[in-house]
């Protein structure tokens, strides 16, 4: 392979190829893009050359030959670290938000209950006392209660949300930096 | 019967503040989620006693047969055609109580007297039927004002007195009596709404009421005296007295207001839709002799944020009442001609 056609590879693996693989770049992977500019053994020869300049580590995995551009996979093992934080974060504000949200559930129940017993004996109206009993159930702690329930569901489909985005964050760093 | 509840109601509320209070001291709520609890548990007992207390009254007087009367409220059906008719029979329902209906009669009667008008309330019938052949002109357009003022005063009381409480997510219309004798003029756009409609019809006004997204009006069919700004003294004539025009009387709209160099004119959009507002522009006029340039612009356009307004509550869907019709009415268009004659 020409000197210049090897520049040619190893620059775009530096600046293209290695930012969007977080570091971690399968030569496979580099000879499907370059198939055209030489054979595979040619273009892991021009990969070497990286190695030799300390700007890559050469790792045989069971998925094949990988190079690791440790600068890079820090740089983005370390965004990911980053962002699991913030989701954390995020998890727990949204658990007690959560908590306090069935906490009122519970109280609006409560409350509910204490406020329909007893009717039956002081009003004696079978009429009055089921349009009284549908007021106080339905209308005014009823929709207390559906209020409460939409946030909760709101809440809950958030936290699912940001979990599965916490466990993508988890399985980059994983892929990225820890196990290259 | 009310005295006995009411302590019973007493009684409740007192072991909900103290379970409250015992859930605070342990910790298991918050300030905040005790202040909110305290706060609805108040105004629970105040509505159920008030309940008790009025109704036993609204009992005495036969204006209700029973306390479940002052409990029915209706669910919120989901499309507007299912909802209006709810709406419809509430109105209904409303319009033909004692009690609505005679607040509708003294509001007339206390505008009648106050204009100078023998007749205490006007007989609304009338508008919506040929007049006699031989009713001279003045006499149709003193009936029709008459009308309007009558009108504007039941809206204003509604407008001036109502206290808007949105209950997301409001699932329930409540009845217009309890709109009015319970919760004291409380309640969201459908509640004024309807309670609105059932004071016009209670005296006869045919009403409709305007949906749109999120929001409901009231409104009330009305004659319009044509009105002619170059008459001197801005007095109304009769070219088409059968010019019926579909009032939006909505109690959450605030008024207008044009500014005319040191004068300025507020002005409602009930004003604006009888006339009235036009006849009092062409007094002013009459009395200035003449606007300058900035001065006409500016009233033409005061007049354009209104025409938006209306436009906008065109795009409602409008239920007439007494007909159950659906229709689209565009509310801007008789004001558009009268801003083609300023």
């Amino acid at each position: 392979m020409r000197k210049e056609k090897c520049q040619q590879i190893k620059t775009h693996v530096f600046e293209n190829v290695a930012p969007l693989h977080q570091g971690k770049v399968s030569l496979n992977d580099v000879h499907r893009m370059f198939s055209h500019l030489g054979s595979r053994s040619e273009i892991e020869k021009c990969l070497n050359e990286l190695v030799d300049d300390n700007m890559a580590q050469k790792v045989e995995m069971n998925q094949g030959t990988f190079y690791v551009f440790s600068e890079i996979a820090l740089k983005y093992g370390q965004k990911w670290k980053d962002e699991l934080q913030s989701l954390k974060e995020h998890m727990k504000n949204l658990d007690g938000e959560i908590s306090s949200l069935e906490k009122k559930l519970e109280v609006n129940e409560k409350m509910m209950n204490i406020w329909l017993e007893g009717w039956k004996e002081a009003l004696q109206d079978t009429n009055t006392y089921s349009c009284l009993n549908n007021y106080v159930s339905s209308v005014f702690f009823g929709q207390r209660i559906e209020v409460i329930l939409n946030r909760l569901r709101e809440k809950t489909k958030e936290l699912r949300e940001i979990n599965m985005r916490a466990k993508e964050a988890e399985r980059k760093i994983a892929a990225s930096y820890n196990t290259p | 019967m009310s005295a006995k509840v009411v302590d019973f109601i007493e009684q409740k509320r007192r072991v909900c503040n103290k379970e409250l209070m015992n859930w605070l001291k342990k910790g298991e709520i918050t300030e905040e989620v005790y202040e909110e609890f305290v706060l609805d548990n108040e105004q629970l007992s105040q509505i159920l006693k008030t309940t008790f207390v009025n109704g036993e009254g609204l009992i005495q007087k036969q204006i209700v047969n029973s306390y479940s009367k002052l409990f029915e409220f209706r669910k919120k059906p989901h499309s507007d055609e299912e909802a209006f008719e709810t709406m419809r029979e509430l109105i209904i329902e409303g319009s033909e109580n004692p009690c609505i209906r005679k607040l509708a009669v003294d509001i007339a009667e206390k505008t009648s007297l106050e204009q100078g008008i023998s007749v205490p309330v006007p007989n609304v019938d009338k508008l919506y039927s040929q007049f006699p052949s031989d009713t001279d002109d003045q006499s149709i357009i003193a009936f029709i004002q008459h009308c309007g003022k009558v009108a504007k005063a039941l809206y204003t009381f509604v407008q001036s007195r109502k206290v808007y409480v949105s209950d997301p997510p409001d699932d329930y219309f409540q009845p217009p009596l309890f709109t009015l004798e319970i919760l004291n003029l409380r309640g969201d756009c459908d509640d004024l709404a309807m309670l609105l409609c059932s004071l016009y019809r209670s005296i006869g006004y045919r009403t409709f009421i305007g949906v749109q997204a999120q929001h409901v009006y009231a409104g009330i069919v009305l004659l319009r005296p044509a009105v002619s700004l170059v008459n001197e003294n801005g007095s109304a004539s009769l070219k088409n007295p059968k010019q019926y025009v579909e009032v939006p009387a909505d109690p959450l709209l605030d008024d207008f207001e044009i500014t005319t160099g040191p004068k300025s004119i507020s002005f409602g959009m009930f004003d604006v839709l009888t006339g009235e507002f036009l006849g009092n522009l062409g007094r002013q006029i009459a009395q200035m002799k003449s606007f300058s340039e900035e001065e006409t612009n500016n009233v033409k356009k005061n007049f354009e944020g209104v025409l938006k307004t209306l436009d906008l509550m065109s795009g409602a869907k409008v239920f007439f009442v007494d007909s159950g019709v659906l229709a689209t009415v565009k509310l801007a268009e008789v004001l558009r001609d009268d801003l083609s004659k300023f």
